[in-house]
């Protein structure tokens, strides 16, 4: 990775613990859906968070961009630290970092129009002077998603699906943010519209020099659209590298059986070199002792079970969380 | 080659609509499939294409109306479609069984597992108790669930997703069916418990002998477990092959596209798209049903409906570019 | 779809719509007849005449006089009006302030612990006792009592809207907004509002047919209106002494009552299923 890229997000041992309802004599108890989370986003870069479901990783941007508050740890964005700011003090930043939801049925107000959707950022933050001022934005976001002009006075209901996630990108950089989180952006999409808005993300990109944190369970995805990517198991981070690495050359055994696990449509169909996981994913209530994968993990030993793997870095960004990589 | 085999199910000239009050929109349109004993038919389709409401159709599980339906579902020699209801419920879940993409809708959350399984066996098999627990826990232990004594004595909210739809698939095939209907059961459940209950569907497949229609958006999933394939867009059946022909030379300029929009590890440049979107139900293209987004369309394709065109070695094509090459 | 002509479109609806029909119709003339009362009957409804005392339903009296010699159909008619007016008044001054208490709870946990605790403190009596003492204590004006039926009734609509608020908080959408920089206030009244509307509107005819029933009832109970403002309870109230010799003196207010309330019952189903998604 190049030393002097700048860092834009800086997370350290980031933690997002919810209680849970326990009797009264009883020890508190956490979900620990995100568990010492750290790592560095560059600008300009596309950081993949890839991993199964409950694993944290839509937990991690939610804590990322102060949805929530993290139990403990630190999150730099552009220099400030947020992850202990006051709601006050981040409105200023928020127009810098904007998400873009799973799910566009959702994530949009179904009794606004389009208009009214993609003004709001702007209103919010006070960005434009007037009003012709703001339609003018309006449409010119609209075309850049490619909606059509006169679609500007329908309601989200009269979209499909891929048109809706379009809208809600144009929303969200409307306030020309630094920082876009994508959460299952194309998850919800039929496959004909997926290719549509993962090549509108990336021609965005190029165009407004954005930096993206990708959220998928989809791996050929990851891999599509992201420069780095990270891989969570249990809230942690158990690899991250970059997009080569990651995929053709998983050291992590967790990594090794996700990827194998994908069913591809392409290559060869080698069904003797699959990796199939034993077991199901521990409740994030009481994860496993020492490292969280080792229930489910071949290899493991008993060291595996008293101790904590520590992050191994194999150079160039590479860092693994595995015993097997430290003897 | 396919004549040998023993057909199971075969479904003719489905034609199926949905009287509303001002419009009876089609859904389906002349489908027409056969699965033979023992082999797994892949049907992939996107939302709204119409692969569920087969499945439920099979299953006369649609309620009529507002659901019309037209056509031969032939199974066992009997038209599925002209039975009585109380045959029919017979039929399903014991010659028939079906499981669902979401386990948890389809396992009643106030009875132990164990119990709804002996439920099965005490109705189709008129098991006494004793007999059907002891079934019922062998069934657990076939679907490869660890400690089924236990399990069984468990709540299906105490399960996980995985380990509820291997529930779901021991409660189908406890009764040994003919045809196990799958719609979407993998859809759920992340990449590598899907692996698991793929592996497991295989390998009772195997066991068993059953005929499977597996019912799927995702082509991957297509490729891993089936042996056949139907793509449907819009209601109709555009091409049918054996998975290994339809992945090596995908014929429909739909299933093209749709495999060449889908990432491939290592393209890092812009993705080939479909043009437009996939039609609302009621506004279905009156010609080709994929021309308004066909590349290859021309005046002959938005006027008048394709056949089903036979490329040889059970590849048929709905598109009017293999109309010469037609095998008869 | 868009060659349909009106009249099929007008018989689905009728066909989809019934109870919304019927109840839209008995409210609106209830409220017709309170508004226009003079116009229906030639007698004042207090007018006091000692000489045509328990006149049965004849010609010139169709629902008869009263102990005073009131003609009753003029009672009624009149009766509507204070009915129709407090029902109504505090049927929406209990909507709005349900609907703020409601938001605030939703969105501040401290202030909720408050709240909720006062609300439970009151619901824990039961309803009729409650606006028997609230209307003791406050006295029978017409604010009072609007006053004391919206105390005892914005239990209810906060709850839900607190509930609502609640499960809307996690709705992408309202994330969206925290993330783009909005305000509390203005996520509350832009967006979290609009979504519980329906809600609102929905038991605007369950609550109304609830606040004539209480009016009644405290009218009954002689916290009501003050003597003089003829009104339904009242009647009911009066006539149910002489309920042996003169059932018609209980009757005919009783009819009115139960037209309105089916009414307002009807109305609410109707709204329930025109606007809520899930039956259509």
């Amino acid at each position: 990775m190049d030393a002097e890229k700048k860092i834009l997000l800086k997370v350290r041992n980031l933690k997002q613990w919810f209680p849970v309802n326990t009797m009264i004599f009883e020890k508190k108890k956490y979900v620990k859906a995100v568990n010492d989370v750290s790592f560095d986003l560059y600008e300009g870069e596309t950081l993949g968070i890839a991993g199964e479901s409950g694993c944290g990783k839509s937990t991690l941007i939610r804590s990322c961009l102060r949805l929530l508050d993290p139990t403990d740890g630190s999150v730099v964005f552009d220099g400030q630290e947020i992850a202990k700011a006051k709601q006050k003090q981040l409105r200023p930043i928020r127009k810098d970092m904007q998400i873009i939801f799973q799910d566009p049925y959702a994530s949009l107000d179904g009794r606004w129009t389009v208009t009214q959707l993609i003004e709001e950022p702007l209103i919010v933050n006070k960005l434009c002077a007037g009003k012709e001022e703001r339609q003018q934005k309006v449409r010119d976001l609209l075309e850049s998603v490619s909606i059509s002009q006169e679609y500007v006075n329908r309601y989200p209901h009269e979209f499909s699906g891929g048109q809706r996630q379009r809208i809600a990108i144009a929303s969200a950089l409307a306030t020309d943010p630094k920082l876009v989180m994508c959460d299952e952006p194309v998850s919800a999409l039929d496959v004909s519209v997926r290719a549509q808005v993962l090549n509108l993300l990336k021609e965005l990109q190029e165009e407004r020099k954005l930096t993206y944190i990708f959220v998928s369970h989809d791996m050929s995805v990851i891999e599509y659209i992201c420069d780095r990517v990270a891989i969570m198991y249990l809230g942690k981070i158990v690899e991250i590298g970059t997009k080569e690495d990651i995929f053709n050359d998983p050291r992590h055994p967790y990594t090794q059986a996700l990827l194998s696990a994908v069913p591809k449509v392409s290559g060869e169909k080698d069904e003797s070199k699959r990796i199939i996981l034993e077991g199901d994913i521990p409740s994030p209530v009481d994860p496993p002792s020492g490292c969280v994968f080792r229930t489910r993990c071949k290899y493991a030993t008993e060291r595996c079970a008293c101790q904590e793997p520590k992050v191994t870095d194999l150079g160039n960004g590479h860092c693994v969380s595995c015993h097997l990589l430290d003897e | 080659m396919m004549e040998n085999k023993e057909k199971v199910l075969s479904v003719k000239d489905l034609n199926l609509w949905f009287d509303g009050d001002f419009s009876s929109p089609q859904i389906l349109n002349n489908v027409n499939f056969e699965v033979y004993k023992g082999e797994t038919l892949g049907i992939a389709g996107e939302s709204g294409c119409g692969k569920s409401v087969t499945s439920l159709s099979v299953l006369r599980l649609l309620k009529t109306p507002p659901a019309r339906i037209q056509g031969t579902i032939e199974f066992q020699g009997e038209n599925l479609l002209e039975l009585p209801m109380s045959k029919m419920q017979k039929i399903r879940g014991n010659k028939i069984a079906m499981i669902f993409q979401e386990p948890m809708t389809s396992l009643n959350p106030l009875f132990k597992v164990g119990y709804q399984l002996e439920e099965v066996f005490r109705l189709h098999q008129g098991l006494s108790k004793e007999e059907a627990k002891k079934k019922a826990i062998e069934m657990l232990d076939a679907v490869r669930i660890p400690l089924p004594e236990q399990r069984a004595k468990e709540f299906p909210f105490q399960l996980s997703g995985g380990m509820r739809q291997r529930v779901m698939i021991a409660m189908a095939l406890s009764c040994r069916p003919e045809l196990l209907v799958a719609d979407e059961p993998t859809t759920a459940l992340d990449v590598t418990i899907q692996a698991q209950v793929l592996d497991l569907m295989r390998n009772l497949q195997k066991e068993f002998g059953t005929a499977i229609m597996f019912i799927t958006h995702d082509l991957g999933v297509i490729r891993e477990i089936c042996d056949r394939v139907v793509i449907m867009y819009c209601g109709e059946i555009v091409e049918t092959a054996k998975v290994e022909e339809l992945f090596a030379n995908p014929c429909h300029p739909y299933t093209n596209g749709l495999l060449s929009t889908l990432p491939q590890s290592g393209v890092k440049d812009r993705l080939p798209t479909i043009p437009g979107m996939v039609p609302p139900a009621g506004k279905f293209p009156s010609g080709c049903v994929f021309s308004p987004r066909c590349e290859h369309a021309c005046e002959q394709c938005i006027a008048n409906k394709p056949e089903l065109y036979d490329v040889g070695n059970g590849h048929s094509v709905r598109c009017f570019r293999y109309q010469n090459t037609e095998v008869k | 779809m868009e060659n349909i002509s009106l009249g099929k479109k007008i018989r689905v609806f009728i066909k989809h719509n019934g109870r919304l029909i019927v109840g839209a119709t008995l409210v609106l003339a209830m409220i017709l007849m309170a508004v226009f009362a003079p116009l229906l009957t030639q007698y004042d409804p207090n007018a006091t005449d000692i000489r045509n005392r328990y006149q049965t339903p004849s010609a010139e009296h169709i629902m008869g006089t009263d102990g005073s010699g009131n003609d009753l159909w003029a009672q009624v008619v009149y009766g509507a009006r204070a009915s129709l007016l407090i029902a109504f008044a505090s049927q929406i001054a209990t909507m709005i302030v349900g609907a703020m208490l409601g938001l605030i709870c939703g969105f501040y946990p401290k202030v909720d612990m408050v709240i909720m605790r006062i609300l439970e403190a009151i619901n824990s009596l039961p309803s009729i006792l409650l606006i028997f003492v609230l209307g003791m204590v406050f006295g029978n004006s017409y604010f009072n009592l609007i006053l004391t039926l919206v105390i005892a009734g914005m239990g209810g609509p906060t709850r839900y809207i607190r509930a609502q608020v609640m499960s809307l908080r996690q709705k992408e959408f309202v994330e969206r907004e925290v993330a783009m920089g909005a305000s509390t206030p203005r996520i509350m009244f832009m967006h979290v509002l609009p979504q519980c509307s329906s809600y609102l509107l929905v038991t605007l005819g369950s609550g109304l047919s609830s606040k004539i029933m209480s009016l009644a009832s405290m009218s009954f109970l002689g916290v009501g209106l003050p003597s003089g403002v003829p009104n339904w309870g009242t009647l009911i109230s009066a006539g149910q002494v002489q309920l042996m010799l003169y059932p018609y003196l209980v009757f005919y207010p009783m009819i009115a009552l139960a037209i309105t309330n089916f009414g307002f019952s009807m109305l609410g189903d109707g709204l329930r299923d025109l606007l809520d998604p899930k039956t259509h």
